[in-house]
């Protein structure tokens, strides 16, 4: 008995040890992004946006979500992507921060990733500025290249209209 | 919940404040009763409280204050001292540094006004009149301490007995949570209307397969060559099962409509209620009032009576808020320009002290406030030449006008703005912003003058701002929405009827030309995909168009749309923290079906349909908008906040340049030629003041503008600024980006 307690406790020590954060991965036109998941309220499926005339570029709209109305983000528009259509994998990963929040809206939302700290690289020298200001850092995670989103920088986009 | 020391120290400020400002109301009440010995206790009660609160938080200025306050009260109780106007400019004094000290408090945390010279003019005022008189007194005091303790007793017991209803302090956002969870019962409701509509429509449909079906029995029945048997037993199955539906589908909606019979009236109360939380009486924002008219006319040496009626008339904490500034603005424009000065007040056979007078009611769902005075009234030739000299409109436009429409002038942007950024406002508003913030809130503003008989104000308010009548439309096939209140007409009309003049539309409306423009291009809304005759020029080859004529201010705007679909109420949302104020909405309603309507703000609508169409002139814009070229010289030792100018001036398209202080700023002028210099007080080698004499004597630069951005916030500083020739003044605590722009473009837009 005591010995299977102390393999118990030196197991959980290891966990600890090996620090790693969990992300909502999901997809940008063809491009692959993260979201760290304490950020993320929720996900949503989308069917319509309604849109916001006089507003930024990047917000393609407003959505009714249980009776409140949250902005919608389109990165394409940040990132300079072409327009897609919604479809039926479409999404909205819903982020806060403080207390402003938006959808995000994603082409397709992949999975849940748990990625050790270590695993973490900073941003890509190669990545054209506009881009890089909204990203975190990226990891490697079954051959894709993922980018972590710096959520502040996104929802504090204000850009002219 | 009151958990951390902010917390406490808010209360402590409510409190605190309240307890100012019944102070104020007291004293300018007793300066004109002084013998009202109810009235005195009561102040040094007001006085005493606020004494003991201090002491407990630890903030001893105020607790002195206090105590020196409530000796006066105190002798003035024991008819030792004598009410004057002396000591009541005296305490009035002290409660203002009280005020600047709770300021403090929830500022920085940190008092560092010095309270000796205020306690010392608070003592004073007891020594220079005991000493004359209180020979004479002495054999009176023991009497009227007497029949003081009297009267107190009888007092007190009473107003421990009354019923009095208990209260408690909820933070405005768990109210506002809840009204926003009834919005969502709301929509609810509407939705279920539909459901019953929907229900109704089931049974009306299964009634007639029904009939269909027994008529098809009939005919089977004549034919011989169909009399199979089989046939007419599965029709006579039919004919049951239908009936089973059709009783189904009745059951369905006869609950359907029951439940929302019983819930609806529930619903509708519910939100009644909730709104009724959010109400306070007008009288919240009113307690200050008396003072500040005091104080104005003393200082205008004229004799002013406030008189308020329907206080207790309730409005919508919102409202309550948006609609003090204007009422200020308001009531310091009867004073400045309404009340004649005694002496002509006296000419003229009128009485002396001059009468102004609040009043509030209901009127069918509004409230209605109105501002009367019984001064000099408006002058329509003078209106008429004050807008011919400030160039607002031109003399061929003021011959095409009424009376009443010259007398609306006085709302138009840069009529009546005053050069000085007054600190109970934060900016020099004029009576366009009144009518602008008014507007806002769904309201409306009347103005009637009759010369020598003085001028009406009178404001008609929504009683909350959550619901709202609006007219929705449809362009591009988006909806969208107009408050019921800025729209005059909507119109099915000929496009015949439209003319164009040098491109830009226009119809005629009664006497009026109004111009036009297509809503979708004001909105700058993307090409509907399904819809392939949207508008380029196909939709003018129509022979109907439906518009909407919106109207803000003095100005009136067509809205073409492509359906005019008809009225609603609507629950008003806005769009959240992360979208902020959107140019041209207002807000956004979720309508029965789950649906978003945007719902429009016509006064930007209005203001954008000039920029958008370029050939759509509204009145008073041509010279406003040459803006562009200008240069700028700011004149500031603070890095940050001489960036921060410079970036908010940049932004706008101005040229800007930099001066550290008033000697660099000199040197500057004589080089470069600029329109505009706004410059900080506290500057080392030579301040804002001198800085800007030197400049005011020089006939080359004496008619460059100066505004005067600073902390120094006093009346004294202030008017020195003006008096050194200050075109603005400007404080820093008061200072945002809008600010700064509106008086720059006031003065070289």
């Amino acid at each position: 008995m005591q010995v299977t307690l102390y393999e118990d406790e030196l197991y959980e020590k290891e966990i600890i040890k090996e620090e790693s954060l969990q992300f909502i991965v999901f997809r940008v036109y063809d491009e692959w992004y993260a979201v760290e998941i304490t950020r993320v309220k929720e996900i949503v499926k989308v069917e319509t946006i309604t849109y916001l005339p006089s507003s930024p570029a990047h917000i393609v709209g407003i959505i009714n979500l249980r009776g409140n109305i949250l902005s919608v983000t389109d990165l394409k528009m940040i990132f300079g992507f072409p327009k897609t259509d919604l479809t039926r994998d479409s999404r909205l990963v819903v982020v806060e921060s403080g207390l402003v929040e938006s959808g995000i809206l994603a082409d397709e939302v992949c999975n849940v990733v748990e990625v050790s700290v270590s695993r973490i690289e900073p941003t890509l020298a190669t990545i054209p500025s506009e881009r890089a200001e909204y990203i975190e850092g990226e990891f490697q995670d079954n051959d894709k290249l993922i980018g972590i989103l710096k959520i502040e920088k996104v929802l504090d986009k204000r850009e002219q209209i | 919940m009151p958990d951390k020391k902010e917390d406490f120290i808010a209360i402590f400020k409510a409190e605190s404040e309240d307890h100012l400002t019944k102070l104020d109301r007291g004293i300018v009440e007793l300066e004109k009763n002084p013998d009202n010995l109810d009235l005195v206790n009561e102040l040094n009660r007001e006085a005493h409280t606020l004494k003991g609160a201090a002491r407990v938080f630890g903030y001893y200025e105020i607790q002195e204050i206090a105590h020196k306050i409530e000796d006066i009260f105190d002798k003035v109780a024991k008819k030792k001292l004598a009410f004057n106007s002396l000591v009541a400019n005296r305490v009035l004094k002290g409660i203002d540094v009280n005020r600047a000290i709770l300021r403090q408090i929830t500022q920085k945390d940190k008092i560092d006004i010095d309270i000796s010279q205020i306690c010392r003019e608070l003592e004073e005022c007891i020594y220079i009149q005991e000493d004359g008189e209180n020979r004479k007194e002495k054999s009176e005091i023991s009497y009227r301490l007497q029949r003081r303790r009297q009267s107190s007793e009888d007092v007190d017991p009473q107003a421990r007995h009354t019923n009095i209803e208990e209260y408690i302090r909820v933070p405005l956002s768990r109210v506002n949570k809840l009204l926003n969870l009834v919005g969502e019962l709301i929509i609810n409701k509407m939705s279920s209307s539909t459901k019953i509509n929907q229900a109704k429509r089931i049974s009306g449909l299964t009634k007639g397969v029904q009939r269909r079906i027994s008529e098809l029995g009939e005919r089977i029945k004549k034919e011989p060559s169909c009399r199979n048997s089989d046939i007419v037993k599965l029709l006579g199955q039919c004919d049951v099962e239908i009936e089973r539906l059709r009783e189904a589908s009745f059951v369905l909606y006869d609950n359907v409509s029951f439940e929302s019979f019983r819930v609806d009236p529930v619903i509708d109360e519910l939100q009644a209620k909730i709104k009724e939380i959010r109400m306070l009486p007008l009288s919240t924002i009113l307690e200050g009032f008396p003072r500040m008219i005091r104080d104005i006319a003393l200082q205008q040496g004229k004799e002013i009576n406030l008189e308020i009626s329907g206080e207790d008339t309730e409005l919508d904490k919102k409202v309550l808020e948006i609609i003090k500034v204007p009422l200020i603005h308001i009531l310091r424009n009867c004073v400045d320009h309404g009340i004649e000065t005694p002496k002509e007040r006296e000419r003229l056979g009128k009485a002396a002290y001059g009468t102004v007078n609040i009043s509030a009611s209901y009127e069918t769902g509004n409230v209605i406030i109105s501002i009367e005075d019984d001064g000099r009234g408006m002058d329509i030739e003078d209106i008429k030449q004050t807008a011919l000299r400030k160039h607002l409109l031109s003399e061929e436009e003021l011959r095409d006008m009424t009376e009443r429409e010259i007398l609306n002038v006085v709302f138009m942007n840069g009529y009546s703005t005053s050069p000085i950024i007054t600190d109970i406002s934060g900016r020099g508003i004029g009576l366009d912003i009144v009518r602008r913030e008014i507007e806002n809130l769904k309201g409306q503003v009347i103005l009637d003058t009759q010369k020598n008989r003085g001028t009406r104000f009178t404001l008609i308010l929504p009683l909350t701002i959550a619901i709202i009548q609006v007219l929705l439309v449809k362009s591009r096939g988006m909806l969208f929405a107009f408050p019921i209140t800025s729209i005059s007409e909507g119109l099915r009309l000929q496009m015949s009827k439209i003319c164009t003049i040098e491109g830009r539309m226009a119809i005629q409306v009664g006497e009026h030309t109004v111009p036009m423009v297509r809503l979708s291009e004001v909105l700058k809304l993307p090409e509907a995909e399904a819809d392939s005759d949207v508008d380029n020029n196909g939709r003018d080859l129509k022979e109907k168009v439906s518009v909407v004529i919106a109207f803000s201010l003095e100005k009136r705007v067509g809205f073409i749309v492509d359906e005019i679909i008809g009225e609603e109420e609507v629950f008003i949302k806005n769009l959240g923290e992360h979208l902020g104020k959107v140019n041209n909405v207002s807000g956004v309603s979720i309508l029965g079906r789950g649906e978003i309507v945007i719902i429009l703000d016509v006064a930007d609508l209005i203001a954008n349909s000039a920029l958008s169409h370029p050939a759509v002139i509204t009145r008073g814009l041509p010279h406003r908008e040459k803006k562009g070229k200008k240069r700028i010289l700011i004149v500031e030792d603070t890095l940050s906040t001489r960036e921060l100018e410079k970036n908010i001036l940049e932004t706008q398209g101005y040229l800007v340049d930099t001066a550290v202080d008033g000697l660099d700023a000199l040197n500057r002028v004589t080089q470069v030629s600029y329109d505009l210099i706004i410059a900080d007080i506290q500057m080392p080698r030579m301040d804002g003041f001198e800085f800007c004499r030197t400049i005011k004597k020089n006939e080359k630069y004496k008619d460059i503008p100066i505004v005067i951005v600073t902390a120094l916030e006093n009346d004294d500083d202030k008017r020195k600024g003006i008096e050194v020739g200050a075109a603005a003044y400007i404080i820093k605590s008061a200072f945002d980006q809008s600010n700064l722009l509106d008086t720059v473009d006031r003065l070289i837009g």
